[in-house]
């Protein structure tokens, strides 16, 4: 048995004196060290106490102070709301995850970039025990138990970046794809469908595909989450909203 | 005021000061929210001067995302005396988000993984009592002479200079200096689970 710890034997540490254990910590084990750094919680005190070595005394940057007001005063960038009902319905016959029956735009896809045949189309099902798969609306209440997976409709072929996004999180990039022009399920090489495990995640969690005809740089494909869009350039986004 | 930032421990009459801006922030009071901007903003920015990495366009950016983010989530902090530390863990995550952006995308999942804005916590209250800059005092001087300690000294000791400068100044990579420096705060996260686990058992 591997001697280090893991969150079976943490938990087990709080609650029972394990000496070998400890002596183990004690020995600088690198491995130990990675796992209670991963460890949730004591960050930012630790950052209190560092910092607080050679304390800083308030800023007098009122620039930066009226840079950051103006920004908060930017208008929230409205969703761009379409009528997707028409692509829809017009979506691939024996797709696994999209609903036959078109569906009314209140706002489902932020971001997207032209519409119908221009658009970028991503859409979400959650995967069960038994493979099966079942669609899900955007903004829907999804366990952390589940998997996603994703099919889409891409106006081209091309290079593609997937980002997750937590709450109001920067984007943090999954993965990277080739997107054929139509519909297809997002797959990773030769593994099969790219699954995307909720394991971990609570509250509101956005996926964003951005897929161009060039290759794009990362930062290229954050632009234009925030811009909803770019020359060349688009984006999709879908919600769910995961529940324990 | 409400005390210099980072320091030490609040008073009272710091924390009466503390409360009131923090409800001003809450209410969206401007005046209170320029406070809170300038006292913090040093100790943030200070934070992702540490990740050598990021040039001070990016950390500029990310000052201003973390005190965004900040100021819309305010309502959620359980106690004012928590903010210093939830302020600098929002700026930490942030800032390992944008290195992320910056890295290979192995590395992305690594870090990913390890994202924790919102996780529950699992290191207990106490630790965070014998959390204090005495211990982290004593922890510095035990490092053996090397450049860890030469970087721990001068990013927080003598906190003048940048990750980035002191990468120039010691002519090692900038990610050499993150790493020492993060590696500083894996000691300081093993040495509080020792002390608490050890006092726990103590008759
Ligand atoms: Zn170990």
């Amino acid at each position: 048995m591997s001697p280090h710890l893991d969150a079976a034997r943490w938990t087990a540490l709080q609650a029972t004196r394990d000496d070998a254990l400890l002596e183990h910590l004690a020995s600088g084990c690198e491995a130990c060290d990675a796992f209670l750094a991963a460890l949730p919680g004591a960050d930012g005190d630790i950052d209190r106490v560092l910092l607080s070595l050679a304390p800083r005394a308030p800023s007098t940057d009122e620039l930066a102070w009226a840079r950051f007001r103006r920004r908060q005063q930017q208008p929230a960038r409205r969703s761009l709301v379409f009528a997707v009902a028409a692509a829809l319905g017009l979506l691939v016959a024996g797709g696994l995850l999209w609903r036959a029956e078109p569906q009314v735009a209140v706002d489902p896809w932020t971001g997207l970039k032209g519409s119908g045949q221009d658009a970028l189309e991503l859409r979400a099902a959650v995967k069960g025990a038994r493979g099966a798969l079942t669609p899900i609306d955007d903004g829907q209440a999804v366990s952390s138990a589940a998997a996603l997976v994703f099919q889409v409709r891409s106006p081209m072929a091309g290079p593609a970046r997937l980002f997750i996004q937590r709450g109001d999180g920067v984007p943090v990039e999954l993965t990277q794809l080739g997107l054929v022009q139509g519909a297809q399920e997002l797959e990773r090489g030769d593994e099969g469908l790219l699954g995307f495990s909720l394991a971990g995640e609570r509250g509101p969690v956005s996926v964003w595909l951005v897929a161009a005809e060039v290759p794009m740089s990362v930062d290229t494909a954050l632009e234009a989450i925030k811009a909803g869009g770019d020359a060349g350039v688009v984006v999709a986004k879908l919600r769910v909203d995961v529940t324990p | 005021m409400a005390g210099a930032a980072f320091s030490e421990s609040l008073t009272v009459t710091d924390r009466e000061e503390l409360v009131r801006l923090l409800d001003g922030v809450k209410r969206g009071d401007q005046a209170a929210c320029r406070q809170v901007y300038l006292t913090w903003r040093p100790g943030v920015l200070r934070l992702l001067e540490g990740f050598a990495q990021l040039d001070a366009d990016e950390r500029e950016d990310l000052v201003q995302e973390v005190f965004t983010r900040a100021f819309r989530a305010v309502g959620n902090l359980k106690s004012p005396e928590a903010f210093d530390g939830w302020l600098l863990s929002i700026a930490r995550n942030r800032g390992l988000s944008a290195l992320a952006r910056k890295a290979s995308r192995h590395e992305v999942r690594e870090r990913y993984a390890q994202e924790q804005d919102d996780a529950a916590e699992l290191i207990p209250e106490s630790a965070r009592l014998e959390l204090d800059i005495s211990m982290v005092r004593r922890l510095i001087e035990s490092l053996p002479e090397g450049p860890e300690k030469e970087t721990v000294r001068l990013f927080y000791v003598e906190g003048e200079l940048s990750a980035r400068e002191i990468a120039e100044r010691m002519g090692v990579g900038k990610s050499a200096v993150t790493m020492r420096l993060e590696r500083f705060r894996a000691r300081i996260r093993r040495q509080l689970m020792l002390d608490v686990l050890k006092r726990r058992w103590e008759p």
